[in-house]
């Protein structure tokens, strides 16, 4: 039976076997597993607008750290992002959070262990091709798969969880976390590659609930910036510069990385600062990326 | 008076004096967020109801989410100060500034709001902290409205001398 969207899409014996492949890799080499784990980017290929839509803001793509693997040779010709996440039980921590409620290590890992599924499920959906030429190889397509596996080592990413009960009528808590930002709210800070999730947020899929929080939160994690378009916070959207130096702007709209009325990836888009470090990749292993198109 | 803290500034507001007061010092660890104690080092806010009836009431805006408030600029060897803010949550991420409702039970009461100097990894780029001496920068708002009246605050700028291993 074939793995569905929200199924882990490698095995730990696979990202072994693709790890171990890429070790013996060759400059050059077409049919070669390539792989980078740490930080890709920034790109500066997106650029985040004023409310006018036509002023960038200063904003730009956020560096993100994940393990991205390019398999040249299996069949379908796949990259795999994979993007560690460490779960911080801070429930209890009432310093730093001070509307949390505390939970049990136990539960808050039963709890988290939708988050993986979820963002699989958001982000393997559609799913992403990249269609990419380079003077050595041709052109080959390649799908790409997402994964966020919790870890309790080698993470990318590590995440203050809090159960801030009122965030499910939206109050987002009454009073601040020691970050100045009201205790149920979740966010990623991207510089510093760490975040803070609340489980009680009623569109987590740690609550049951509608599951689009950590998958537009995976987006950040990726380096994708807000899509919002919104006057009074002088957010006019995001402008991306695609390979072939086509750039378009978004703002305004129920995308995941916008209202997140579509709690899927789907937009081309979304794809592109991962392009952008599978074609740093390439280049590092002595492939020069001549084309790229992302479907 | 607050222990290891200095008084930087004073304002009348009506009824309410609001002080300001900070840690001339930090660690690098406090700046990065990797402390065991965020409040190590800090700046806090302190509301006296120095002339008001018990049952004052005041609106108080704390100057958060920092993005909305601080600019956060480090000193180059050449002495000026170079700005380094650069917003690290997008503002929908953080919400807009939220007033509180405080109440003063008797006159000489005392309301104080803390801000941890980890919270400026929301306005500043992790691999942008590092020691020397930053001066952060608060723009004039209403920190407190009583009876619908705005107090404008407007307070100078805290110079911080940050030290790795402190």
């Amino acid at each position: 039976m074939g793995k569905g969207a929200s199924d882990p899409t490698l095995s730990p014996e696979e990202l072994t076997g693709l790890r171990d492949q890429a070790a013996s890799a060759t400059a050059g080499c077409c049919t070669c597993v390539f792989r980078k784990d740490g930080t890709h980017g920034p790109s500066g290929k997106l650029a985040q607008m004023k409310a006018d839509g036509t002023t960038p803001n200063g904003t730009k793509d956020n560096a993100f750290k994940a393990e991205i693997l390019i398999d040249q040779g299996g069949s379908p010709k796949t990259i795999h992002v994979v993007t560690r996440l460490k779960a911080v039980n801070a429930t209890a921590d009432t310093a730093r959070y001070p509307d949390t409620a505390t939970l049990t290590d136990e539960v808050l890992a039963n709890r988290v262990a939708a988050i993986p599924g979820a963002i699989r499920s958001a982000w393997n959906a559609k799913p992403y091709k990249l269609k990419v030429t380079d003077s050595k190889c041709g052109e080959n397509t390649f799908t790409v798969k997402f994964d966020a596996p919790m870890v309790t080592s080698s993470h990318h990413y590590s995440l203050d969880f809090v159960n801030v009960i009122d965030a499910a009528t939206n109050n987002m808590g009454a009073n601040d976390d020691y970050k100045g930002i009201k205790s149920g709210r979740s966010y990623i800070l991207p510089s510093s590659f760490k975040g803070k999730f609340n489980l009680a947020d009623n569109r987590s899929a740690t609550n049951g609930g509608t599951t689009e929080l950590e998958p537009h939160e995976h987006g950040h994690m990726i380096g994708l910036r807000d899509e919002y378009h919104d006057v009074a916070l002088d957010r006019g959207g995001v402008q991306y510069e695609f390979f072939d130096g086509t750039k378009t702007l978004h703002a305004s709209n129920t995308q995941l990385m916008g209202t997140m009325g579509t709690k899927t990836a789907q937009p081309d888009r979304y794809c592109l600062t991962i392009a952008y470090a599978v074609i740093a990749i390439f280049a590092t292993n002595g492939i020069t990326v001549t084309g790229l198109e992302i479907d | 008076m607050i222990e290891g803290l200095k008084k930087h500034h004073t304002q009348t507001c009506g009824p309410v004096e609001v002080s300001t007061y900070f840690s001339p010092q930090s660690s690098l660890a406090n700046f990065r967020d990797t402390n065991a104690d965020p409040f190590q080092y800090r700046i806090v806010f302190e509301i006296i109801n120095a002339s008001g009836p018990a049952g004052q009431r005041v609106q108080f805006q704390p100057p958060t989410p920092l993005a909305f408030f601080f600019h956060i600029s480090l000193q180059s060897s050449d002495g000026k100060f170079h700005d380094l803010t650069e917003g690290q949550i997008d503002p929908h991420h953080t919400g807009k500034p939220t007033p509180r409702d405080v109440a003063f039970a008797a006159k000489d009461d005392v309301f104080y709001s803390q801000i941890s100097y980890a919270a400026f990894a929301t306005i500043a780029p992790l691999d942008a902290m590092r020691e020397g001496l930053y001066r952060l920068s608060l723009a004039p708002f209403p920190i407190v409205s009583i009876d619908g009246k705005e107090c404008l605050y407007n307070t100078p700028p805290m110079d911080i001398k940050v030290i790795d291993g402190l």
